[in-house]
């Protein structure tokens, strides 16, 4: 009895970090670049309290829980800015931050001060040599990754940098993604971008609704089986005691 | 509960979205005007276990877990795209057709630089901006002149009356930026260069780089109104949606709590 009492407990929780990962996701259901998380859960067993043998049933535990995210685009939105740019297909822009080199979807690129293409936060976005120094002049993205500028000089090439498996990356904040340092990243050779706009987030909102719904009924039928517990075990000592 | 923070931030950044487009929105018909995007990214995550991290049994977790905590306005960003080009026959109304700016002098003495080129001649005959900002380099129009004609690379002649041949009256330079989109906004269509911007460059108008300047033409704004509206709406729905997630997670905490 004690042991369902934290089968239902570990539900409960369960619950509660599919509720915290369900939250970030529709909070984020506009963010440029941000891609939807899952949670996902793995069974915990646990071995019976009288040993495998006597056939007494097994206790499975909602155990390891974890997130995966979802790589799939998000919804193109046209910004008509000369410097926005969504990929088409996989991949992503390599950009140069102060904790190493990171990943992103999110297109919305400007030039600092000193001619550099960098994202909002400042960081350079990296080409195939480091960062793409366009200078002053007004410049745009074209669909190839080439940045030309108002004659139609060529300034320098943004690179698209593809996962074997994209399931290694996590997530740093800021629109960005980190990959582990022994994680296979593969330059794109053909790249497709759509200038003139960014891609938005890949939160699917009903799906989420949906979730929510379901988890906090969920949630309620845990809590609806710790009450039933809690409430056999006080009968339980009220007869003994008696 | 974390998650009530989290849909707070969602509906903060809403709210954030709403008040830009209301901006937008009410300086539709400001000429000069550049319509503000604001750019949010996700807030920072808490890493319960990382990716590739060894569980128990020493094999790497495909897939770590790691905790959200929302979102965050990232930048309020300026589109600066070239809106329409309004004409209104005035001949001190000036649009810039390309990249650059209009130098204004400030009561100040600080320079500030705008995209309103709807130009009034003060008593001593300068040109000046509608708030009576002094255009820079300064051009001073005598008080018998007539025809007054700006061509498109700046110069600006006038026939004085006694003369048959126009005058050259001056030259009006205009200044870009690396980084328009890094201009602080002052309001009055003004804006003022930062470290971001990096410093003015100064040229004359049709010049590689500038662009050139139209006679009795007013650039409006480049809000596109229906972009706006759309945007509108899913702000909105966002905002709705993140409210019903504050409501999942108090029923939900309401629920344990009653145990």
């Amino acid at each position: 009895m004690t042991t369902s009492l934290y089968v239902s407990g570990a539900g409960a929780s369960a619950r509660l970090r599919e509720l915290e990962i369900t939250a970030n996701n529709l909070a984020n259901a506009s963010t440029e670049g941000y891609r939807a998380d899952t949670a996902t859960f793995r069974e915990a067993l646990s071995a019976s309290l009288a040993g495998d043998r006597s056939g007494a049933p097994l206790h499975v535990f909602t155990g390891t829980s974890g997130q995966s995210t979802r790589h799939h685009s998000g919804a193109f939105q046209k910004t008509g800015a000369p410097l926005d740019a969504a990929i088409d297909g996989e991949g992503f822009f390599e950009v140069q931050t102060g904790q190493g080199t990171a990943y992103t979807r999110s297109g919305s690129f400007r030039v600092d001060r000193n001619g550099l293409l960098v994202t909002p936060d400042g960081n350079a976005v990296l080409g195939e040599s480091g960062p793409i120094a366009i200078g002053p002049v007004p410049a745009k993205i074209q669909s190839d990754g080439r940045l030309v500028g108002e004659d139609g000089a060529e300034l320098g090439r943004i690179s698209l940098v593809r996962f074997e498996d994209a399931s290694e990356l996590s997530k740093r904040g800021a629109n960005l993604f980190e990959a582990p340092a022994l994680a296979r990243r593969i330059p794109v050779e053909q790249i497709q971008l759509t200038p003139g706009g960014v891609e938005g987030s890949n939160v699917e909102t009903m799906k989420e609704l949906a979730q929510l719904v379901s988890l906090q009924r969920a949630f309620d039928a845990s809590i609806q089986a710790l009450e039933a517990d809690d409430s056999a075990s006080r009968n339980l000592f009220e007869e003994v005691s008696r | 509960m974390r998650a009530l923070f989290t849909a707070a931030t969602g509906m903060e950044a809403q709210q954030t979205r709403i008040d830009a487009i209301a901006n937008n929105l009410a300086n539709v018909s400001t000429s000069g005007y550049k319509k503000q995007v604001p750019g949010f990214e996700d807030l920072f995550y808490e890493t319960l276990a990382a990716p590739g991290a060894l569980n128990d049994s020493g094999v790497a977790l495909p897939t770590g877990a790691q905790v959200g905590h929302g979102v965050r306005l990232g930048s309020v960003g300026r589109v600066h795209t070239q809106g329409d080009r309004v004409s209104t026959g005035r001949e001190l109304d000036l649009s810039i057709d390309g990249n650059g700016y209009f130098q204004v002098e400030l009561a100040t003495g600080e320079t500030a630089f705008t995209r309103d080129g709807a130009f009034e001649l003060d008593r001593d005959g300068n040109l000046v901006t509608r708030q009576g900002t002094l255009l820079l380099p300064s051009v001073s129009v005598p008080v018998d002149a007539s025809g007054l004609t700006i061509r498109d690379d700046g110069t600006v002649t006038a026939v004085i009356a006694g003369d048959s041949a126009p005058v050259s009256l001056g030259q009006i330079e205009i200044a870009r930026f690396a980084n328009p989109a890094g201009l602080r906004a002052l309001g009055s269509n003004m804006f003022a260069a930062t470290e971001a911007s990096g410093d003015a460059e100064t040229g004359v108008p049709g010049d590689e780089g500038f662009g050139s300047l139209s006679q009795g033409f007013l650039e409006s704004s480049n809000v596109n109104m229906a972009e706006e509206l759309v945007r509108m709406i899913l702000a909105q729905r966002a905002f709705e949606v993140n409210s019903r997630v504050i409501q999942a997670s108090d029923e939900m905490l309401q629920r344990a709590s009653s145990l």
